[in-house]
């Protein structure tokens, strides 16, 4: 498959590279395995409850009898359920994993990395369950109540202290690019969390925190500790080092420089100060820079590879997910544009955005690392690689659905609620087929989902035929 | 406009408190500069193209030797 030389120049004999695999893979195993465990159920509460969400645009009756069941309430704790529990712990989870790996020392108190995973559950517990009683803080994905926030900050500081003190702790000179996004996300969440919940805010300053807030949650955490996985995953499975690491840094450094200020092109047409607008709506051109250097990177690096994606779960999914990133980054910059914002603010348009950020991009290359990283962490193979293909498929082809959909209905929505001649109930009408279509794609993704919990349950219980060649084991290695 | 007159303009078009904002941006570029400068004072951007084999351990220089895929990716 390749010829190229696959160990750093730096690299330790292989004996000794191996004695650090497993000692680092032995130190992450089982925080690894409680934040995989906890992201799974999340996955299956927060996706159930974004389809009940949905059924209500068709069946608004639909348990409407009770206040914990209204849209307001469950769609709400649907964004939290998936964006805090599912996605964020999974992160965390593979980057946890990925780090000591990387710089080829054990994981500094692993107690504490499960003593955050406890945390951060604890934290969604309570939080989901204020919002679906009615108390939250009225911010879009600030809706936990402050007390309840300082749980999850407790839990990310004895995160992040585990995983810096790991890095402190390095055997290697170098920091390879994952281990940049990686540390950063896990210095920038901090940072933008606990200024966000500071009870401080008020008025028009409150709107501003508050997208700034939201937009970078995306991309300076989710969208970080994503791309640190595929820019793990996707050599490792080709066996081939990344098309241009030096594009890989400058891919990285131009995401930190101007990611931060994105966020604010949520309040265009708002009593916000224009300056600050445009500010944020150049910011969000210019990182058609960092995404065209990634996407250039990882598709470069695919070239002539292409085949591997039909024997490789991991590589399928993390592929995907890598296109989409290209795709929903660009249609991110021209969103905030002010003509085309003009027309998509307000609008389903921007919920199929969000959506091929969060699923298309990160929770596919998230299902990609957990079929590279979970055999090697219980030590078997999975079981019925027929479920596989079904969850690539079903999840594939639901965000499909669900984003051309709204992506459509949103456009048509927009420019008719600018029409003054066509009356606003004429516009709810007009969406109707298109909702429609988002609960079946929704139906689809929680299919998928149904579909990669059980396996992942057969999985970690060990089921299934034994295979002639398990994943990496540790007596396999030392051999 | 004088400096007083600017500042003034800018506490009457933002909030005050939100300026605690314009702080924590303006100590987050601080702190990523000095990463950048760090970075680039050990070397991390001389010889990059090396680094990019960190990823590899000897599980991949062994299964590139077999010319395969990694057990696990191989289950279709």
């Amino acid at each position: 498959m390749t010829t190229v030389p696959l160990l750093y120049e730096d690299s330790p004999p292989p004996q000794v590279a191996a004695g650090e695999r497993i000692e680092a893979d032995r130190s992450t195993r089982r925080p690894v395995l409680l934040f995989f465990h906890s992201a799974v159920v999340w996955l299956l509460v927060g996706s159930a409850l974004g389809l009940v969400a949905s059924l209500k645009f068709q069946f608004p009756d639909w348990l409407a009898g009770q206040a914990l069941w209204t849209f307001g309430r469950v769609r709400t704790a649907h964004l939290n359920a998936v964006a805090y529990g599912w996605a964020s712990m999974a992160l965390v989870g593979v980057a946890v994993w990925m780090i000591p790996r990387l710089v080829r020392a054990p994981l500094h108190r692993p107690a504490a990395a499960m003593a955050a995973a406890v945390g951060w559950n604890l934290f969604l517990v309570l939080g989901i369950g204020a919002v679906l009683a009615g108390w939250t803080d009225g911010l879009e994905w600030l809706e936990i109540p402050f007390p309840i926030d300082a749980i999850v900050a407790v839990a990310g500081g004895l995160m992040a202290y585990s995983v810096l003190m790991t890095v402190a702790r390095r055997r290697t000179k170098h920091f390879y690019v994952s281990v940049w996004y990686a540390l950063a996300a896990m210095v920038w969440f901090p940072i933008i969390f606990v200024t966000a919940n500071l009870p401080v805010w008020g008025g028009v300053g409150q709107a501003a925190v508050n997208w700034w807030y939201g937009h970078n949650a995306l991309g300076l955490w989710i969208t970080a500790l994503s791309l640190a996985t595929a820019y793990y995953l996707i050599p490792k499975v080709l066996g081939r080092p990344i098309r241009s690491y030096w594009l890989s840094l400058v891919g990285f450094w131009a995401l930190a420089f101007f990611y931060s200020m994105n966020g604010i092109h949520h309040l265009i047409g708002g009593p916000v100060p224009t300056w600050l607008i445009t500010v944020s709506i150049t910011a969000s051109v210019m990182m058609v820079i960092p995404v065209a250097a990634t996407a250039v990177n990882f598709h470069t690096t695919m070239l002539g590879r292409f085949g591997t994606l039909r024997h490789s779960p991991t590589l399928a999914f993390v592929v995907a997910g890598a296109m989409i990133y290209t795709a929903v980054s660009l249609q991110g910059s021209a969103e905030a544009l002010r003509t085309v914002n003009r027309v998509t603010h307000f609008t389903h348009f921007t919920v199929g955005h969000a959506h091929l950020g969060v699923y298309g991009f990160a929770s596919m290359i998230l299902f990609g690392a957990f079929y590279f990283i979970v055999p090697r962490l219980v030590n078997w193979e999975w079981p019925k690689p027929a479920l596989i293909r079904w969850h690539f498929w079903l999840a594939l082809s639901g965000i499909a659905v669900y984003f051309v959909s709204l992506t459509l209905g949103g456009w048509l929505e927009g420019a008719r609620m600018l029409d003054a001649a066509v009356p606003f109930g004429d516009v709810v009408t007009a969406t109707k087929p298109y909702l429609v279509a988002r609960s079946v794609g929704g139906a689809l993704m929680l299919a998928a989902h149904l579909v990669f919990a059980y396996h992942y349950w057969l999985m970690v219980r060990r089921r299934g035929p034994e295979r002639a060649e398990p994943a990496w084991s540790e007596a396999r290695a030392a051999a | 406009m004088s400096a007083a007159r600017g500042a003034a303009n800018l506490c009457g078009a933002v909030s005050p408190v939100a300026l605690v904002l314009l702080a924590v941006c303006f100590a987050g570029a601080l702190l990523a500069g000095a990463a950048f400068a760090w970075a680039a004072l050990r070397g991390e951007f001389t010889d990059a193209e090396q680094t990019a084999f960190l990823v590899f351990d000897e599980e991949d220089a062994a299964a590139a030797r077999r010319a395969v895929l990694p057990p696990s990716e191989r289950i279709r």
